[in-house]
C-alpha cells in the first residue's frame, strides 16, 4: 500500500514536468504561440524575442538610435590598422561624437586617445571633411562612407 | 556564436572546478549525487575567488589576463584541495540538510512543487539562451566596463586611462572596482575577439547558478513547494530578466548580495560554519564589483545583526568579522585609487553634511517616488507584495516585534538609496532615469531569498496551531 502511494507521487511528478516543459517547448518553438503570449505578456519580449525563430543580435555595441549611423564594423576595421601602443584622436560632430569615440576605445584598445589632435599619431574621422589644425595627412584609409582613418604629423 | 558558446563555458568550467576546490573540504565524503547539486554554489564561489584575487593583483600592477587567471585557478585549487586532505572529520557534517520527504496529505504540494521547480527551470534556460543572443543594452558594458578590462588583462592598471587628466581619453567612472571589467576581459581573451554577447551570456550563467545555489542552499529547510514557488516569483520578474542582457553589473552584484544575505542567515540561525564562509567570500564579490556592494551589505546584514545582537551575540560578531574581512579585499584598489588622485562620483563628506543636505531637500520626493516604483512596479510584480503579506501574517500570527525586522530592513534599505540619490551631485532627473530601476536590484534578490524562509516559519506556526487545537479537543 505505501509502495504505491510512492509510485503515485513519482508519476503525478513526471507526468507534471512533462507537461512544463511541453508548454514551454511549444513556446519555444512556434512562433504563434510566443506571439499570442507576447499580446498579454509585452514585458517578456526581450527574452521571447530571442528564442530559436527569431533573429539574434550580433555581437557589436547596441547603440539604440545611433545604431544605423555608426557603421561598428568600420571601426573594427579601423582597429586592424592602429598598433597597440599608438595614440589617437577622434573627430566627429554631435550628436555622434561620445559613441563613436566610445566604440572606437572599445576596438583600438590597448592604443589610447587623446584629447588633442596634435598629440595624435592616428585620427579617427566621422562625416568629418578636414583635419584639424596642427596636423598634417600621411596617410589615408576609407573604411565607409562615413568614416576614415588617417595617419598623421604635425604640421 | 559557437566561439561565445565555448568560451563562456570554458571560463565557467574553470569557476565551477576552482569552486568545488574550495568547497571541498565541507563536501568530501558526500556522495557524488550530493556534489553535483552545489554547483550553482561552488560556481559562484568559484567566480567570486578568482575575481576578486584578480581585482587584488590588479591593483598591485599585474595583468589579469588568461595567464594571470590560470596560476590564480591553481593556487586556488591546490589550496582547496590540501585544506580537504586536512580538514577535521567533524567539519563534514556541517552541511548534510535534512530532506524532508512528502508526506500522505502533501501530493498536491508534491506536484505544485514538481510544476513551480520546471517552470523555474525551464525559465532559467530560456533566459541563457536568450543572453547568448543579445547584445549589451546598457552602454556602460562598452564604454567602461568592458574596456577597462581589456586593459587590465594586457596591460594592468595604465595610469593614462584609468586616472582623469588633460592628456588622455580616460574610461567613464574611473572609480568603480574592477571585478566586473576583469571577468568581461577574460570571456573575451576566451572568445579571442571581441564580442558583448559573452557578457551577457556570463549574467545569465551566475543568474541561473544563484537560483540553483539558493534551492541547493534552502533544500530541507522549507517545503519543497515553497522554495520552488518563491523562485519563481523571481524568475517571472520581467525586468530581472531583461536586465541580464544589459552587460552591466547591476544583476551579478545582486545575486552577491543575496547570497550574502541569504548565507548570513543560515550562519545565524544554525550556527553551521560553511554559511559565514560562504557569506564571507560572496561579501567579498559583492564589494569588489560596485560601489553600493559595501554599504547595501551594511543595511542588509550588520545593521539587523546589530538588533538582533542579544540573540545572535557570537554568531553575530564571527558574522561581522567575516564580513570586515571580505571588505579588506578591496583596500589595494582603494589605496591604487587614493595614491592616483582617481575622484569618486559621490562625496561621502557632503553627504553626511546637514546644511548641503537641508539645501537639497527637494530631491527627497522624487528619489522616494522613484526607488518605490521600481521595487512594486510591474516588472517585479510579486517579491515585494507577498514579502509584506508575509510579515503582516507572521505579525499577527506569532505577535513577535521580530517578525517586524525584515520589514524595517528593507525600509532602511530604501532610505539608503533615497539618500543615496539625495546626497549625489549628478543631476537628478537623468540619474532617477538611468539608474533607479537597477540599483533596486539587490534589495529585490534579497527580499526573494527571505521569502521561502518566511513563508515556512508562517506554515510551522499553523501546523503547531493546529496540532495543539487537535491536542486540546483530545
Amino acid at each position: 500500500m505505501r509502495a504505491t502511494r510512492q509510485d503515485n507521487f513519482h508519476v503525478a511528478r513526471i507526468v507534471t514536468a512533462v507537461l512544463v516543459i511541453s508548454v514551454f517547448g511549444l513556446l519555444a518553438s512556434s512562433t504563434a504561440v510566443t506571439e499570442s503570449v507576447l499580446a498579454r505578456l509585452p514585458e517578456y519580449a526581450p527574452i521571447l524575442r530571442k528564442l530559436p525563430r527569431y533573429e539574434g543580435q550580433r555581437g557589436d555595441p547596441d547603440l539604440g538610435r545611433l545604431q544605423a549611423s555608426i557603421d561598428v564594423a568600420a571601426i573594427r576595421r579601423a582597429a586592424e590598422f592602429v598598433p597597440d601602443d599608438a595614440l589617437y584622436y577622434v573627430e566627429a560632430p554631435e550628436p555622434f561624437a561620445e559613441d563613436v569615440r566610445r566604440v572606437a576605445q572599445l576596438y583600438f584598445l590597448p592604443a589610447a586617445a587623446v584629447r588633442h589632435a596634435t598629440d595624435a599619431e592616428w585620427i579617427l574621422a566621422f562625416r568629418s571633411r578636414s583635419l584639424p589644425s596642427g596636423v598634417k595627412d600621411v596617410e589615408s584609409i576609407a573604411l565607409s562612407r562615413d568614416l576614415s582613418l588617417i595617419r598623421v604629423a604635425r604640421d | 556564436m559557437l566561439s561565445v558558446i565555448a568560451a563562456v563555458a570554458a571560463l565557467n568550467g574553470v569557476f565551477l572546478a576552482v569552486g568545488y576546490c574550495l568547497l571541498a573540504p565541507a563536501l568530501k565524503e558526500l556522495p557524488a549525487l550530493v556534489w553535483t547539486t552545489f554547483a550553482g554554489i561552488a560556481l559562484l564561489v568559484g567566480a567570486a575567488a578568482i575575481g576578486v584575487a584578480l581585482c587584488v593583483l590588479a591593483a598591485l600592477g599585474l595583468q589579469t589576463g588568461l595567464r594571470t587567471l590560470l596560476s590564480v585557478a591553481g593556487v586556488f585549487a591546490v589550496a582547496g584541495g590540501l585544506a580537504a586532505l586536512l580538514a577535521p572529520q567533524p567539519r563534514l557534517q556541517t552541511i548534510r540538510f535534512r530532506i524532508t520527504r512528502p508526506r500522505r496529505s502533501q501530493l498536491a504540494g508534491a506536484v505544485f512543487g514538481t510544476a513551480a521547480a520546471m517552470f523555474v527551470a525551464c525559465a532559467c534556460a530560456l533566459t541563457v539562451f536568450a543572453a547568448f543572443r543579445s547584445s549589451p543594452w546598457l552602454n556602460d558594458t562598452y564604454t567602461f566596463w568592458l574596456p577597462k578590462g581589456l586593459v587590465l588583462g594586457s596591460h594592468g592598471l595604465d595610469d593614462r586611462l584609468f586616472t582623469q587628466n588633460d592628456q588622455y581619453v580616460g574610461f567613464v567612472s574611473p572609480d568603480y572596482p574592477l571585478r566586473w571589467s576583469v571577468i568581461g576581459g577574460l570571456e573575451m581573451d576566451f572568445v579571442r575577439t571581441i564580442d558583448l554577447r559573452a557578457v551577457n551570456a556570463q549574467i545569465s550563467v551566475l543568474l541561473a547558478a544563484f537560483v540553483a545555489s539558493v534551492a541547493r542552499l534552502l533544500w530541507g529547510r522549507v517545503r519543497t513547494w515553497i522554495l520552488w514557488t518563491a523562485l519563481a516569483f523571481l524568475v517571472v520578474s520581467a525586468e530581472l530578466l531583461h536586465e541580464t542582457q544589459s552587460g552591466g553589473a547591476d544583476v551579478p552584484l545582486a545575486v552577491y548580495v543575496a547570497l550574502t544575505v541569504l548565507a548570513s542567515l543560515l550562519w545565524l540561525a544554525s550556527g553551521e560554519g560553511f554559511f559565514v564562509a560562504l557569506a564571507g567570500v560572496a561579501a567579498a564579490a559583492a564589494a569588489n564589483i560596485k560601489v553600493e556592494g559595501a554599504p547595501q551589505l551594511v543595511v542588509l546584514v550588520v545593521l539587523p545583526t546589530i538588533v538582533v545582537w542579544p540573540i545572535v551575540r557570537r554568531r553575530g560578531a564571527i558574522l561581522i568579522a567575516a564580513l570586515v574581512a571580505a571588505w579588506a579585499t578591496s583596500v589595494p584598489w582603494l589605496v591604487w585609487r587614493a595614491r592616483h588622485d582617481v575622484p569618486s562620483d559621490f562625496d561621502l563628506r557632503s553627504a553626511f553634511d546637514p546644511g548641503y543636505l537641508a539645501d537639497r531637500a527637494g530631491r527627497i520626493g522624487p528619489s522616494a517616488q522613484a526607488v518605490v516604483t521600481n521595487l512594486v512596479g510591474r516588472d517585479w510584480p510579486l517579491i515585494v507584495p507577498v514579502f509584506f503579506a508575509l510579515t503582516i501574517l507572521g505579525v499577527v500570527i506569532e505577535r513577535r516585534a521580530l517578525w517586524l525586522l525584515p520589514a524595517g530592513v528593507f525600509g532602511a534599505c530604501v532610505a539608503f538609496w533615497v539618500w543615496t540619490y539625495w546626497a549625489g551631485a549628478t543631476p537628478l532627473d537623468f540619474w532617477l532615469s538611468t539608474s533607479a530601476y537597477r540599483v533596486v536590484d539587490g534589495l529585490l534578490l534579497a527580499t526573494a531569498v527571505t521569502i521561502p524562509l518566511m513563508a515556512e516559519r508562517v506554515l510551522q506556526d499553523l501546523d503547531a496551531r493546529r496540532i495543539a487545537r487537535i491536542s486540546g479537543a483530545d
